[in-house]
């Protein structure tokens, strides 16, 4: 954009402004006499604190009179700028622009209105016992919670803006001390390259930053807890925050860790790798058991033991359809009544549990669409995709159980077989700013097992996950200590 | 030079070997070693695999004179340009052809056991189109994918187990019933199934580390091979009784057929499927060395676009190979061959060049 | 990557529309439960197909369909019962295979060919022998609220469970069946009334059925195999003066069983084969008390040994008679003397019946109940 020098005309800037801003009616100005000159003040009533520009910048000019502006005025944000083309945009940001007459500079000054919401439990990533807070719509208090957390310089935020038109305020964040030098400078690149109007949400940046957006699998894990940011921070990785929107943006991360929740660290480490487990299981069970179910059904029923395959059969026979069409047909109407439930509000969102659970599930059953069995097998895929601590993993367990469906449809067992092997390899091929997604399963780092499929007792994760690389990989050398220390010395 | 990013461990190395030895050969290795050596049959194997630890130190030796080519680029150096380019494709079509025939193998055997009526080509097809999305990726996504599947052995292995339960092991005595001349000859048959140690001379050069490692690497990942073979045939040995075992050509898979668990049956479908992962990472391996040779001449080193028409070579190959009579005479060629290319031709190579004095730095 | 991903769509869509070929759906299927095979009187194959059908609503209970068909093989007459049935019949989950005695005395191998070449056949299904026709043993339709397949099966699974049948299934008299040097013995069946009693041995030569053992007998052979089941009881009676009183009689459980086979060549190639079977027994019913006595318990063990050594002497012969070499003992011939069994392999059916026995079998008294 041009420079513009600031005029030394009061009228000639003030029509200037209103130019710029197309006269938007939230515009409004003040006059003000200081130093016998006489003044303007420029804001906009919807984004400053107009009680704030009365008690930081009125009334300490009213009072004075005479003296320095900069001295006078009790903000703490102060800028003086001769180029008259930023004033609509310092504007825009909240800032109110202080004009006088016969003077070639400005002064814009940080009054911008702070309307927030408080902080509160995140309601999509709930946990048992540990903290309580979540990130909010507001950069600057999501910032202050990670920082809390960690009161260490090495701690680095670094600002950045997304978003050519309306701009996005974001921050990096990442521990000096333990970051791969590598990353950081890739994530600062990938992000510097965003070329986009609006982006509007995390997501955005996520889908313009990731490696292979053709994936089934999500590869930046979103969430609303600081503690989870902060203890990803401390591995090494870097955290992404959002002005205006309570997700943060880890990565790199792994497939395992969409399954960590904050509760395995709060809870005993026995309990915490059980319900680890239980969660690892499901996302089996989630992809696999409709597959499973055609396949046996469709295709080798001799597999069932014989007090089973009477019953089941004695359920199935009225059945009309191949079992594929039955498969699909449920899987569909529980991802619409899913939806459907999102959607609504709660009190009406009971009446959705009601008519998808009783009328649809039973009267489906008692008309012979579908059978048991089935029924049976599509809840408990249901069920077991919600277990999944990270909603982007729960909704790719689904879809990825659709594949499998039909392969297994073709194939039998035969075609879920190829099905899992073409998954692992496309988990194989998966990397995520220079980490594999898969580790440290793929490629095999039995140290970094402690904490995947189970979770060893935090005394004996005395090192760091290798997969981010991070410059320090020991954490610590010995937690308990006190085990070394010998009463009887004393 | 190898780039940075293709550069394999030495525990990958071992994974690599193993992948690429433990193919279809599994399921009829027992049924072929009862035939020829009887009761001894295990001991054939384990022969056999000390004689591809011998094949494999050639190999090393070889390889180990030029540490940063593959076969490819190496054979010229040895042997001339064009000569050493008219060997290259030799081996070339050496891999394509295992890979044909070991595609045709598996065909042959999923529609014995589980897929009666599926056409040959829709299982192909799946096949091929699973190996091609791997292979065409590079060595070390290869690598990890090769180090999570070799689990599936360990699975096989306890499944294998269970078959214990009706052993007798009065069915392997005799030991030395055929006389050693026999066992011999056993092992020399139990030497083909083991085949996959050639992925040496494609990948040897990807390994970090020192030569001493690598050539420890490749030793495990033949010895692991070794025993997990022997291993199976000597459970077929003491499961079925020597009358038996002609009549059941894959005895691995049948003698879990009629077992059974509370909640499942059929236990051989799952060995099966088992079997399926590993025979996709064998013919991915064997399918990547060959397109490395054609990557070699056409595309400046990148295999990436020739997996595909090296796939399609391979269909065409396994689909030629229906009938009996054809897949004997694939299996003479390939016997030949496999002598030829993996044994001979190494020898004098490394011998040749050892004369000549021909080492790259 | 556009075509790639180009191709593999044209590919699926192909797929999809030509695809299912292996597709079985358990819908369509009409399942076996149990089969039987007769020699009908014209020398063809009478066939007995039991099928199970599980009627839809909730309380019904299952029904069996009954099929006799005859013809050439166990096949053709399978075709044939398919034809006569709505929907496929799959013998996927067949539970038993019942062979008459007329035709077990013929080569059975035969009949289970079939079995072992299908790639979904159950080959853990029971298999036993039926004394006179097995048609007439699935005619009964049911015994007591049970349907006859079932009963059957699950008679024989509480039999092997109480060493009073061989443990057996198609697949694993398989190996046995081929082996030239071991023969295999299947459960014998008969009808008691309208009722199914299952507690003796069929035993074989080769493929074919050539006599049976007792209930006491066949807990023997069992015993002497070293195969005894969770549970094994007897009774024996250990006063022979007194009149048939249930006072006279012992009833024991066979707590543990050891046994040692050992085979010896005599210098003239006479084959001997010592049995030494060491019970440890608990008795669970003995009306004439005292058992506290230890002269008494000592005497009791006198005895029950010298009982059961009979017993296995009787079932030996038994089993010589019948030229089964159910123990194996031509196995262990081929495996530890071939040189023997080189010599003896071409008539082993008759050079087996030259074998001598010697069992000696030594019981021991280790419980006693509640009371003395």
């Amino acid at each position: 954009m041009m420079e513009i020098s600031v005029s030394l005309s009061l009228q000639k800037n003030k029509e200037h402004i209103q130019n710029q801003l197309f006269h938007s009616s939230d515009l409004k100005w003040r006059s003000i006499r200081f130093n016998q000159l006489e003044g303007l003040i420029f804001f906009l009533e919807s984004l400053s604190d107009q009680q704030r520009i009365q008690k930081e910048i009125i009334q300490p000019l009213e009072e004075t009179k005479v003296g320095t502006v900069d001295e006078i005025i009790v903000s703490v944000g102060i800028e003086r700028i001769s180029d008259l083309s930023r004033l609509p945009q310092a504007l825009v940001q909240g800032n109110c622009v202080l004009l006088f007459e016969g003077i070639e500079e400005a002064l814009i000054v940080g009054v911008a209105a702070d309307y927030k919401r408080s902080i509160s439990e995140p309601v999509n990533e709930g946990v048992v016992r540990g903290a309580h807070d979540g990130f909010i719509e507001h950069l600057i208090t999501n910032l202050y919670l990670i920082r809390k957390r960690i009161e260490d310089p090495d701690l680095v935020v670094r600002y950045y803006e997304a978003g050519e038109a309306a701009k996005t305020k974001l921050a990096l964040l990442y521990m000096h001390d333990l970051v791969n030098p590598d990353l950081v400078k890739e994530v600062d690149r990938r992000l510097g390259s965003i070329a986009m109007d609006t982006t509007i949400s995390p997501g955005f940046i996520a889908e313009l930053i990731e490696d292979n957006p053709f994936s089934l699998f999500p590869q930046i894990l979103f969430t609303e807890r600081p503690d989870r940011a902060v203890a990803h921070l401390m591995e090494g990785r870097v955290v992404l925050v959002t002005d205006g929107d309570p997700n943060a943006l880890i990565l790199p991360v792994t497939f395992f860790a969409f399954f960590q929740s904050p509760d395995d660290y709060h809870s005993r480490w026995i309990a915490g790798s059980f319900t680890r487990m239980i969660r690892l299981m499901s996302f089996i069970t989630a992809t696999l058991v409709p597959a499973l179910y055609i396949a046996i059904v469709g295709f080798h029923p001799e597999i069932l033991p014989s007090n089973l395959i009477f019953t089941v059969k004695s359920s199935i026979d009225r059945v009309p359809f191949p079992p594929i069409v039955e498969a699909l047909l449920m899987q569909i109407i529980l991802e619409v009544l899913r939806e459907a439930g999102i959607r609504l509000p709660s009190r009406v969102g009971q009446t959705i549990g009601i008519v998808g659970g009783l009328v649809i599930g039973d009267a489906v059953v008692r008309a012979g669409f579908v059978s048991y069995p089935m029924v049976i097998v599509v809840a408990l895929t249901a069920i077991s995709s919600f277990v999944a601590p990270s909603n982007e993993i729960s909704t790719a367990t689904r879809i990825l159980g659709f594949p499998l469906m039909i392969l297994s449809a073709l194939f039998g067992l035969i075609g879920i077989t190829y099905g899992l092997l073409f998954i692992l390899i496309h988990l194989c091929k998966l990397e995520t700013f220079g980490t594999a997604y898969f580790a440290p399963v793929m490629p095999l780092r039995i140290k970094d097992l402690k904490d995947t499929f189970v979770r060893f007792p935090i005394w004996r994760l005395n090192q760091r996950p290798h997969d981010p690389h991070p410059k320090r990989l020991n954490q610590e050398k010995y937690s308990r200590g006190w085990e070394n220390d010998d009463p009887g010395k004393e | 030079m190898i780039p940075e990013k293709n550069r394999i461990t030495q525990g990958q190395l071992m994974f690599f070997v193993m992948q690429s030895q433990v193919g279809v050969g599994i399921l009829s290795l027992p049924h072929k070693m009862q035939a020829i050596s009887k009761g001894a049959g295990w001991i054939s194997t384990l022969i056999a695999g000390l004689a591809v630890q011998v094949v494999i130190l050639i190999l090393w030796a070889l390889c180990r004179r030029f540490p940063s080519d593959t076969i490819f680029s190496f054979l010229p150096k040895i042997t001339g340009n064009l000569l050493g380019n008219l060997l290259g494709f030799a081996y070339i079509g050496y891999f394509l052809f295992f890979t044909g025939t070991l595609l045709s193998k598996f065909a042959d055997i999923t529609g014995k056991w589980v897929l009666l009526t599926t056409p040959r080509w829709a299982l192909l097809i799946l096949t091929l189109l699973t190996c091609i999305y791997l292979a065409k990726e590079n060595v070390r996504v290869m690598a990890r994918m090769f180090v999570i599947s070799s689990l599936t052995i360990i699975v096989m292995v306890i499944l294998s187990l269970f078959g214990y339960t009706n052993a007798n092991f009065s069915y392997m005595f005799p030991i030395l019933e055929a006389g050693w001349w026999k066992i011999i000859k056993g092992a020399n048959e139990a030497l083909f199934p083991l085949v996959g140690y050639e992925v040496l001379l494609v990948i040897y050069s990807f390994g970090e580390g020192k030569e001493g490692g690598k050539l420890k690497a490749a030793s495990l990942g033949n010895m692991v091979i070794t025993l997990f073979y022997a291993f199976e045939v000597f459970t077929c040995l003491v499961i079925f009784s020597p009358g038996v075992m002609p009549f059941v050509s894959e005895p691995p898979l049948y003698m879990l057929k009629g077992f059974s668990f509370q909640i499942i049956q059929r236990i051989d479908l799952i060995f099966f499927s088992l079997w399926i992962f590993i025979v996709g990472t064998a013919t991915s391996s064997w399918l990547y060395m060959s397109s490395a040779g054609f990557g070699h001449f056409f595309h400046r080193g990148d295999h990436k676009k020739a997996v595909l028409y090296a796939a399609l070579i391979v269909f065409i190959l396994a689909m030629i190979a229906q009938d009996p009579a054809i897949t004997d005479l694939y299996d003479r060629i390939l016997k030949t061959a496999h002598y030829t290319f993996a044994i001979g031709l190494p020898l004098i190579l490394l011998i040749f060049s050892y004369f000549s004095g021909t080492r790259r730095a | 990557m556009k075509r790639i991903c180009f191709s593999s769509a044209v590919i699926f869509v192909l797929l999809l529309m030509a695809g299912c070929w292996d597709q079985d759906l358990l819908r369509n299927a009409r399942l076996l439960y149990g089969g039987g095979f007769d020699l009908a009187p014209d020398g063809q194959l009478l066939s007995t197909f039991v099928i199970r059908d599980m009627p839809t609503g909730e309380q019904q209970s299952p029904k069996n369909d009954i099929i006799h068909t005859v013809g050439n093989t166990p096949r053709e007459t399978r075709d044939k019962a398919d034809d006569q049935i709505s929907r496929l019949l799959r013998i996927y989950r067949n539970r038993i295979v019942l062979i008459g005695e007329e035709l077990a005395k013929q080569d059975i191998y035969p009949i289970l060919d079939i079995f072992y070449r299908d790639p979904k056949s159950a080959l853990n299904a029971r298999i036993g022998v039926v004394q006179g026709l097995a048609k007439d043993m699935f005619s009964l339709h049911k015994v007591g609220n049970v349907l006859i397949a079932e009963e059957i099966d699950e008679l024989i699974k509480s039999n092997e469970e109480a060493t009073a049948v061989p443990k057996v299934n198609i697949e694993t008299i398989y190996p046995v069946m081929m082996d030239p040097g071991e023969d295999f013995v299947l459960p014998y069946l008969t009808i008691k009334g309208d009722r199914v009693d299952a507690s003796r041995t069929a035993m074989f030569h080769k493929h074919q059925f050539t006599g049976t053992l007792s209930p006491d007998e066949s807990t023997m052979f069992l015993l002497l195999k070293d195969k005894k089941g969770k549970l094994t009881r007897l009774t024996k009676k250990v006063n022979q003066m007194g009149q048939q009183n249930a006072k006279h009689f012992v009833t024991f459980n066979i707590e543990k069983s050891k046994r040692k086979m050992q085979v010896l060549i005599q210098p003239d190639n006479q084959i001997t084969v010592r049995l030494d079977l060491k019970l440890k027994v608990s008795i669970v019913e003995y009306p004439r008390d005292r058992l506290s006595d230890k002269k008494m318990v000592a005497q009791l063990n006198r005895i029950l040994s010298k009982e059961m050594t009979d017993l296995g002497k009787k079932t030996l012969k038994k089993l010589q008679e019948a030229r089964c070499d159910g123990l194996g003992i031509g196995r262990q011939l081929m495996a530890f003397h071939p040189d023997v069994w080189e010599k003896q392999k071409k008539d082993w059916g008759s050079n087996y019946q030259k074998v001598r026995f010697v069992p000696v079998v030594q019981v021991e008294i280790t419980k006693k109940g509640n009371i003395n």
